[in-house]
């Protein structure tokens, strides 16, 4: 893992190790300076070991999700590198002919013709770059999709990359190592012998001894398996088979022909990547136009590190809210420590302790907590990141990727720097507003005063006077943070800042600060009021009720308006919903929940005693339970807060999982209404694949329709868009001029007439004057100039509207949630710059998003005819099955029919489903890893009651005087548990609720087929299953509580 | 059987106002023994010391009486008040309540007799911070199975009784020493206990607030009849009892010494 969120984990560590000795530096010098204090401080580590222990989990949590976050990313980066580099040998360097037809950038179609040039090209690049030291290789190959059928067992593999190696592979490929150990010299290889890769070998059940049939162009070649050696190919997704560069002409009639020059460079990883990248130009000066010059090693590092930096963001994202709440928990831990030590803090100061000095050992006992949580947190995370990509890999295990559990040492630093700072932050600000007492209340126990505010003046020279008059840098440090938090706490400066953030937000389109500004603004307005009541001397229970209430409900208002909403009222632009408003919005919504919930607690309280004033024999229970949770607002709008966010993450997670489950893949509009689908390689066609299944006895009136495709990859281009903003890399412009001009490159489908004439697909919009989908169909059947396309590219444009052209190939003026549009005119090309054929195809359809697995441009054969001369090879073909019939018999049976031809069927709906099982897996891996986050409400809950039953031991004496039976003590500890836990779960649910509603409701505009159906068997589970883990969390201190002896606890002091 | 009647409310202060009487609900013939501990033995085990508790200690209490213990502190007077009340548990001996042994109760028994037949008054007042006045004099009603109408009521009352009336919906950080006392014996008295335990009820009152506290304490034992056995280190307060009960060294040393 390179990057964190496009930032460089070396830089992430060095600052993140700098900060962190820093900290620990100035927390030693003042440790140095009054031992006494780190003695004192220290102390109190051992003093109680369950809740050091409890304390030390509240703390390393955060620890342990950054960490199994940067486990997961580590893993997928290395294990990514492996499969990527393990097909290249020692290859550095590719080049390959530049085929008009055949892109070489984005995802490999290879079910198209490899392009080949003379092995006369290898020499003269040899001749020309002569004796260059960094090279330390070269060799030519040839590489083919092709059919293979073991003789012996068989069984095919219809799609296998067929390569070619030359004595000379040697040097680039290096040995290959054989399945059962050892390595195999590639120039080993001899005429008439083919070795298989472990994928290949599977699928076929071949082994070494055996006789494997290659069919190209429907000629058959018998070759003798040689050996089986590991998995070699670079995406594992098609099997890899090797056999000698001349016997590989000889099957394919290219004597003298290869498709790719590869070269091997000198030196360890970084010194071969700089040559390749050195080398590059000068090949492709020597080369010309008509090649392509691939850091072959360097992309493939490149493409394993994106993948390992998409899971840790995606991880890590997720994770935002869980350490949001164990930043609260820490808040909450160092309140209930001040709480418990809060005479001995008043005993310390009225004998003269600073306050400096109670905030000093503070720290030191905080940072002591911290540097043991954060090791335990990593080493813990480690284990969780490595369990979860067990569960990755299991989910992909289908399609041969082999995850390797690794983490970086590097990683491993910045997780624990990380956590550590993170905690230490949260602990020296709880420990600065912990220390700040009363003394006399500290030590009579009492509830504090409230404080007199001081006035701006004396805040504003605050630091100044510590700095210059008494020379404390700490102290002004101090003083600053407190001045910047007055002067945030009063509503006109953050006001202020809310309003430049909206403006900033407004007319730089970005959502995140655009929102974060409205929100501040709201909390701003609150805070004047709070202000204005208090120059209106209205009492300070009663101003921080109503600004509170304000700012709280305002919060709330504002994020439940469905997305868009100011866009449509006021023209705020359609900023959408990314991951970062949604984290700003579950924040700032649990908040507005929390604070009206807490600052008007005392009608909750009276609606509740109301409500259980005709309970019986349970109301002093309830009546307890609820009375102390309400009285102690800050730990209960803590924990409620705790339990709110991370069950409204999960809510919403749960809402839009389900709306993966209501796409149904075996529904018509999700395959055309056909059953079976069947590729077949681009260079072994099938002449006449209808005719022949007629003629076939196991086929013959199986099927009502069979239709045909080719996928050609296209330029397209909207006339009159602007060109992209983002620019295009040097390479693709290169290869693609037309890219900057504002071609971009998608997929066309160029379809025959039988699945014009037939397909079931399902239009979202139908240009104006069609009547009918088939209408569309048909039309484009007649006029080949005109093309359906899929929902993409209109989502693209629509998303993008306003905001300038992306990389990413978009059609504006097409509403995707009406149900007519007005005929689009679309230029397409032929990649590869001036001169290519060109022309204009007329968008009259779009198909709805249920089609989402066959994404392209829909042209007909006539079109493809004026782009291509002599007939386009089909290479997808779709079957639809006769009523009654068993699709998966009649995938075998064409299997076996067209068992030489390389055709591999699948049952569409099986296909389709595997594919949405590996999605949902994933969200559920990820539902799961943000259910960690649960466990810092649930600690939270158990920190609460063990210090509760210690708090409150006198008054447990007292309720058993009183007539508290044993259990009733335990239920009202249970039941005060319950109230807090169910009200920040209940909130949770709502907001959720709420957010995931409208998040349907905005997706919906765009599918209209979406309906917002939340999974309620599963949001009852997540309740339940977080309700009874915080309960056993309480049972232990309630049961404690209840078996305190009346006498025994009414002696406590 | 006479009832309490409806008060007035009263102005707030320290000094109680006049108000009807508090009747415990079936008051037994006077000369009937309300509390009998004999030859009781308490020993605490700390791990490393055993300490001695009550030794040997024999009381008898009557119905109506007030009685006062005193003695130097260690002696045991919290001890023998804990053990009467059921509040903690003897090694050896007999302690009866109305008639009834401790010792043949179970857990549940005994906080049901604690909840329908005593009251508490404790030094440091340990109300329930979170409750306001008249919630924490409603709560032993609550318990006690009273219906939430009637609780309140009759904890309205007994606010009234102590002169709190006005002060019913402060919480208990919002009342001064004397308030919080007055609290105390509301909730105490409000479930009409025939008996009433008070441990050092005036040890961390100023001198008059103690003596507003015990006049309102003897008033409540002459009117409704109640049994008071009051823990004290003060003389003054001693004085006011019918009667002192000496103890040292986990014993009673003067047992019957009647000041009225």
């Amino acid at each position: 893992m390179a990057t964190l969120f496009g930032v460089s984990m070396d830089i992430i560590m060095g600052v993140t190790l700098a900060l962190s000795l820093i900290v620990i530096g100035v927390v030693g010098l003042l440790a140095w300076r009054r031992p006494i204090l780190l003695r004192l401080a220290l102390r109190n580590v051992p003093r109680r070991r369950a809740q050091t222990a409890l304390i030390v989990l509240g703390l390393m949590l955060a620890t342990l999700l950054i960490t199994a976050a940067f486990g997961t990313g580590d893993t997928m980066t290395y294990s990514m590198r492996q499969a990527f580099t393990a097909s290249l040998g020692n290859t550095d360097l590719t080049v390959q002919q530049l085929n008009p037809q055949i892109p070489m950038d984005g995802p490999p179609d290879l079910n198209q013709a490899t392009p080949t040039f003379a092995g006369q090209e290898l020499a003269t690049l040899q001749a020309r770059l002569g004796g260059d030291a960094r090279i330390a290789g070269w060799s030519g190959t040839l590489q083919e999709m092709t059919p293979l059928i073991d003789t012996t067992t068989r069984q095919a593999a219809g799609q296998t990359m067929l390569e070619g190696l030359g004595p000379d592979a040697q040097a680039t490929a290096g040995n290959l190592t054989l399945l059962t150990g050892g390595p195999l010299a590639v120039s080993a290889l001899r005429d008439g012998e083919i070795v298989l890769d472990k994928a290949a070998a599977d699928k076929l059940g071949a082994q070494a001894g055996d006789t494997v049939r290659v069919v190209v162009a429907g000629r058959p070649q018998d070759l003798r398996v040689r050996a089986v050696v590991l998995a070699a190919s670079p995406s594992t997704q098609f099997p890899v088979a090797f056999v000698s560069l001349s016997q590989m002409q000889a099957l394919y009639h290219l004597p003298g022909q290869i498709s790719t020059i590869n070269l091997a460079l000198q030196g360890d990883l970084p010194a071969r990547l700089a040559a390749g990248t050195a080398l590059a130009p000068q090949l492709r000066r020597l080369l010309g136009p008509g090649f392509q010059v691939d850091e072959a090693r360097q992309s493939a590092l490149t493409g394993a590190d994106q993948i390992g930096n998409i899971f840790t963001s995606i991880f890590v994202g997720t994770s935002l809210f869980s350490i949001a709440a164990g930043v609260l928990l820490i808040f909450l831990v160092f309140a209930m420590l001040a709480a418990e030590r809060k005479s001995e803090m008043g005993m310390a100061r009225a004998v003269g302790t600073q306050r400096g000095h109670l905030t000093q050992m503070f720290i030191f006992e905080g940072l002591a907590y911290d540097l043991g949580a954060a090791a335990v947190g990593t080493a813990l995370g480690v284990l969780v990141g490595f369990a979860m990509v067990g569960v990755i890999s299991g989910l992909l295990g289908n399609y041969g990727f082999q995850l390797v559990p690794h983490m970086e040492l590097r990683s491993i630093v910045v997780a624990y720097c990380l956590g550590m700072l993170v905690t230490f932050f949260t602990v020296a600000i709880s420990a600065a507003r912990v220390s700040r007492l009363n003394i006399v209340a500290a030590i009579r126990d009492l509830p504090d005063a409230p404080r007199p505010e001081q006035r701006l003046r004396a805040r504003l020279t605050a630091p100044f006077r510590l700095l210059f008059g008494e020379f404390r840098p700490l102290g002004c440090l101090g003083a600053l943070f407190a001045l910047a938090g007055s002067l945030l706490a009063s509503g006109p400066i953050s006001g202020g800042l809310g309003a430049l953030l909206l403006a900033a937000g407004w007319v730089g389109k970005n959502g995140f600060l655009f929102h974060t500004g409205a929100s501040l603004t709201i909390i701003a307005i609150g805070l004047t009021l709070r202000w204005l009541l208090r120059l209106g001397q209205v009492r300070p229970a009663r101003r921080d009720r109503i600004a509170y209430s304000v700012m709280g409900l305002g919060l709330l208002a504002y994020w439940a308006l469905p997305v868009d909403t100011l866009h449509h009222w006021i023209g705020v632009p359609a900023f959408g919903a990314g991951i970062e408003i949604f984290f700003v919005g579950g924040m700032m919504m649990v908040a507005g929940a929390v604070w009206t919930i807490i600052y008007n607690s005392d009608l909750l309280l009276g609606l509740l005693t109301f409500a259980l004033g005709r309970v019986g024999r349970l109301r002093p229970v309830l009546k307890t339970a609820v009375a102390y949770p309400m009285a102690a607002t800050f730990r209960t709008g803590m924990a409620i807060a705790m339990f709110a966010l991370i069950m409204f993450v999960l809510i919403v997670m749960s809402v839009l999982t389900q709306l993966n489950a209501q796409f149904d893949p075996a529904k018509p509009e999700a395959t055309g209404g056909y059953q079976i689908q069947a590729t077949v390689p681009f260079a072994n066609p099938i002449r006449d694949l209808p005719a022949q299944v007629a003629a076939n006895p196991a086929l013959q009136g199986q099927f009502t329709a069979i239709a045909g495709e080719t996928l050609l990859p296209l330029q397209f281009h909207q006339p009159g868009e602007p060109p992209p903003l983002q620019p295009y890399s040097e390479e693709d412009l290169r290869n693609n001029p037309g890219l900057a001009a504002g071609w971009h490159l998608y997929v066309a489908r160029v379809v025959d007439p039988a699945f014009l004439a037939d397909n079931q697909f399902k239009l979202a919009v139908r240009a104006r004057g069609y009547a009918s989908d088939r209408a569309v169909w048909d039309a484009i059947a007649k006029d080949p100039t005109l093309a359906v396309v899929d929902s993409l590219p209109v989502l693209v444009g629509k998303s993008t509207a306003g905001l300038g052209s992306t990389l990413e190939f978009g059609i504006s003026g097409v509403d995707p949630a009406q149900p007519v549009m007005d005929p689009v005119s679309i230029a397409w090309q032929l990649p590869g710059g001036p001169g290519s054929p060109t022309g204009h195809v007329t968008v009259i359809g779009v198909l709805s998003q249920d089609a989402s697995f066959y994404p392209g441009m829909y042209l007909s054969q006539a079109l493809a005819a004026r782009i291509m001369p002599g007939p386009l090879p089909v290479t997808n073909y779709f079957f639809r099955v006769r009523p009654g019939t068993d699709p998966a018999a009649l995938r075998r049976a064409l299997g076996s029919a067209f068992l030489e031809s390389g055709l591999e069927p699948v049952v569409l709906a099986d296909s389709l489903r595997q594919q949405q099982a590996v999605g949902d897996g994933l969200t559920g891996l990820l539902q799961g890893f943000m259910m960690l986050g649960l466990l810092v409400g649930i600690a939270a809950l158990g920190v609460i009651s063990t210090r509760a039953v210690v708090e409150r031991r006198q008054q447990i004496g007292v309720l058993r005087a009183i007539g508290y039976q044993r259990g009733m003590v335990a239920g009202s500890f249970l039941l005060e548990s319950s109230f807090v836990a169910l009200l920040g779960i209940g909130i949770g649910v709502v907001l959720g609720l709420v957010l995931s509603y409208n998040l349907v409701q905005f997706l919906a505009k765009d599918q209209p087929t979406l309906q917002f159906t939340p999974p309620w068997l599963e949001i009852l589970g997540i309740v339940v299953l977080a309700y009874v883990a915080s309960l056993l969390t309480t049972i232990l201190p309630a049961r404690s509580a209840a078996s305190i002896y009346p006498a025994e606890a009414l002696r406590y002091i | 059987m006479v009832h309490a009647t409806a008060t007035p409310s009263v102005p707030a202060t320290d000094s109680p106002a006049r108000a009807p009487a508090l009747v415990p609900p079936a008051l037994a013939p006077a000369q009937s023994l309300a509390v009998e501990a004999r030859n009781v033995y308490k020993t605490y085990d700390t791990g490393a010391v055993k300490v001695v508790g009550l030794r040997g200690l024999s009381l008898q209490v009557r119905r109506g009486e007030m009685v006062a213990i005193m003695g130097p502190s260690g002696c045991g007077k919290t001890t023998l008040l804990n053990t009467l009340a059921g509040l903690d548990t003897i090694d050896s001996g007999e302690i009866l309540i109305d008639g009834v042994p401790l010792q043949t109760m179970s857990d549940r028994q005994k906080t049901d007799l604690r909840a329908r037949r005593m009251g508490f008054v404790f030094q440091f007042y340990n109300l329930l911070p979170v409750l306001s006045a008249l919630e924490n004099v409603e709560l032993p009603m609550l318990v006690s199975g009273t219906g939430a109408a009637e609780a309140r009521r009759r904890a309205a009352e007994t606010l009234a009784v102590v002169g709190l009336s006005d002060r019913a919906s402060h919480r208990p950080a919002e009342l001064s020493g004397g308030q919080q006392q007055r609290v105390t014996i509301a909730r105490a008295l409000a479930n009409r206990p025939a008996i009433v335990w008070a441990d050092e009820p005036t040890g961390d009152l100023d001198s008059e607030t103690s003596n507003e506290i015990m006049d309102l304490l003897c008033r409540l034992n002459k009117e409704n009849g109640q049994t008071f056995i009051v823990v004290t280190h003060s003389p003054e307060v001693g004085a006011r009892a019918d009667r002192i009960v000496r103890m040292r060294d986990g014993a009673v040393v003067d047992p019957d010494r009647p000041l009225r």
